[in-house]
């Protein structure tokens, strides 16, 4: 079924004072969709835009994630560090404390105090030296991409890393089977020849982490757990710089997206404005020379 | 030209509106497919990530169980010789270090110090095996599918065992380790005895073992403590996997966000070319109409 007669139409615009009508009419159409068209394209133009820019965000967003997250791993392993050294810090000192009289002297032995330390630090060992080597083994450091340290600081990381790095060779000359047997598998011998040993021991002066078959490497883990400390501190700053950083990207992002819909907003408006004019300069011309046509035909 | 007829100009123009209204069209189912894909894409999303924090929670519960267990085992092994040592020495004692009215009341005063350690690693490895437990429970399948091949004695991991150390028996004094078995008063040994039973038990025990036996109990302490061990490094190694897991499934997550945002970005894309197309029609069909009005003027 034909919703609409071209002919009907046809015949309507025939008449004179409705074709005059229906023009101004169709003006006024004819300059809206040509608008309308304008301000889609502006729109589709921008949307290009804050599309990347929202992409850029989404980037953005994840990284700070990312740093959000190692943040507080980085604040759990120093947690653990420091429970660490303090459980073993008391313990020397109690060990130290009973070692002021003789008896105290015959029950603690320096591998009381020292393998357990050394078996914990050689198990992790592995884990521990893939994490220091992503800081030691390369030239390039990306602890130093967000400027957050002073060239003191930055030498001294250095440092500290070299320290790291011969701590883990030491560690890696230990054998974690002995340990573990020195720690589990003491027979009822050992123990009597190891007291024997701490009765007979002349070194009183010496504390319990001076003496001993693994006294230089306990030291230097006593030292590393120091300077991991430190390294987790460095860490920790660089991960706090790298959340400035992004935070301030994303505010230039979000920024950047009010100014572009703003922007938006005033080209429509521009425009509509500009547009408004070129149509009432048209109405204008048109009109007149309608009129010019009809003062013709009356004249014929 | 007949007054009805169309011209040229007049078929082009309606050749435009038809294609205009078409492609129209097109954008406009355009919208709709890309709104259906958005809609599975935001189930997945959701699917990945309810994963994703689930296996971060049970990552994060098993860091927290050995990070406590690490706290609380640790000052125990560090003087995990002490008392033993003091033992031992009270017994061959020349020096008279122990200042006590004699050596039967110091080596009943240790063997009490040393049966209180023992009890206090088996009351912490029941908590942590309830923690556990529980953990395990509620994620079963998840555990199974992640760690059940690598480590199959996932459902057993601090699990009291009543007949233990099967393969370092010869390391004892005594064999029959169940006498240091009872020591530690699981509802197995004493299902049908009451807890007055049970402490007449470790009395006895304190008055009447000697050297020998609490070697053996310091054994069986130091065993019970490598067992733990053992189990812990299990579960550092399941967390391990579950951070794997975890790290896959943010991955998934980061790629459906992007995919996303750019079905996002299309969808709207889509939906202005079809306004922008619908308009484009609208003004041919509005010249349309005004090269009618011109031709009958």
């Amino acid at each position: 079924m034909k919703l609409l007669k071209l002919s009907i139409l046809m015949n309507y615009f025939a008449i004179a004072k409705n074709s005059k009508r229906a023009i101004f009419i169709i003006n006024i159409g004819i300059f809206l969709s040509i608008f309308a068209l304008t301000a889609a394209s502006i729109s589709i133009y921008i949307e290009n835009k804050v599309s990347n820019l929202e992409f850029e965000h989404l980037e953005n967003s994840r990284a700070k994630s990312l740093s959000e997250k190692y943040t507080k791993m980085v604040i759990d392993y120093k947690n653990k560090i420091r429970q660490y050294k303090n459980l073993e810090g008391s313990f020397e000192q109690n060990l130290e404390f009973l070692r002021l009289n003789q008896f105290g002297k015959a029950v603690s032995s320096p591998n009381d105090l020292q393998t357990y330390a050394l078996y914990d630090m050689v198990r992790d060992e592995k884990m521990m030296s893939e994490f220091v080597s992503v800081f030691t083994e390369s030239e390039y450091n990306f602890l130093f991409e967000y400027d957050v340290f002073t060239d003191e600081e930055i030498k001294n990381l250095k440092n500290i890393a070299e320290n790291i790095k011969k701590t883990f060779i030491s560690l890696e000359k230990l054998n974690p089977i002995e340990l573990e047997s020195i720690i589990y598998q003491r027979s009822f011998r050992d123990l009597g020849e190891e007291i024997k040993s701490s009765i007979s021991n002349k070194s009183r002066l010496k504390y319990l982490k001076d003496q001993g078959q693994f006294e230089e490497v306990y030291n230097e883990t006593i030292n590393l757990w120091e300077d991991l400390e430190t390294l987790f501190e460095y860490l920790l700053r660089y991960f706090n710089g790298s959340l400035i950083t992004v935070d301030e990207n994303l505010k230039i992002i979000n920024e950047e997206i009010i100014d572009l819909s703003n922007k938006e907003k005033n080209i429509i408006l521009l425009a509509f404005l500009l547009q408004l004019l070129v149509f009432i300069i048209i109405q204008f011309f048109e009109i007149s020379s309608v009129k010019i046509a009809l003062k013709r035909g009356k004249k014929l | 030209m007949r007054r009805g007829t169309l011209n040229r100009k007049s078929l082009i123009l309606i050749f435009f509106v038809a294609f205009s209204t078409i492609l129209s069209f097109g954008f406009d189912q355009m919208v709709i497919r890309t709104e259906d894909k958005i809609r599975n894409l935001n189930i997945e999303y959701q699917n990945i990530n309810n994963s994703l924090s689930k296996y971060e929670t049970i990552s994060e519960t098993l860091d927290s169980i050995s990070m406590g267990g690490g706290l609380n085992f640790t000052p125990i092994l560090l003087r995990r010789n002490l008392l033993i040592k003091s033992y031992i020495l009270n017994e061959v004692d020349t020096y008279n270090f122990l200042n006590r009215k004699s050596a039967e009341v110091n080596a009943q005063d240790l063997g009490r110090m040393m049966m209180k350690e023992i009890i206090e690693v088996t009351d912490m490895t029941i908590e942590i095996r309830s923690q556990y437990a529980q953990l395990h429970l509620i994620n079963e399948e998840i555990f199974n599918k992640i760690g059940k091949d690598k480590y199959p004695s996932l459902p057993y991991l601090f699990q009291a065992d009543f007949n233990p150390f099967k393969k370092d028996r010869d390391k004892f004094f005594d064999k029959n380790i169940i006498i240091y078995t009872k020591l530690l008063g699981f509802e197995h040994h004493w299902r049908d005895k009451t807890y007055s039973e049970l402490k007449k038990y470790r009395e006895k025990a304190i008055k009447e073992f000697s050297m020998r036996e609490w070697y053996d109990v310091y054994k069986y302490k130091m065993l019970l403590l490598k067992k733990i061990e053992n189990d812990m490094e299990i579960m550092d190694e399941l967390s391990e996997l579950f951070i794997l897991e975890s790290d896959d499934l943010l991955e998934k997550l980061n790629e459906k966000i992007s995919e996303l945002q750019s079905s996002n970005i299309k969808k709207n894309f889509y939906i202005l070319t079809s306004i922008f197309f619908q308009i484009v029609s609208l003004l041919f069909l509005l010249l349309l109409f005004r090269s009618f009005i011109t031709k009958f003027r």
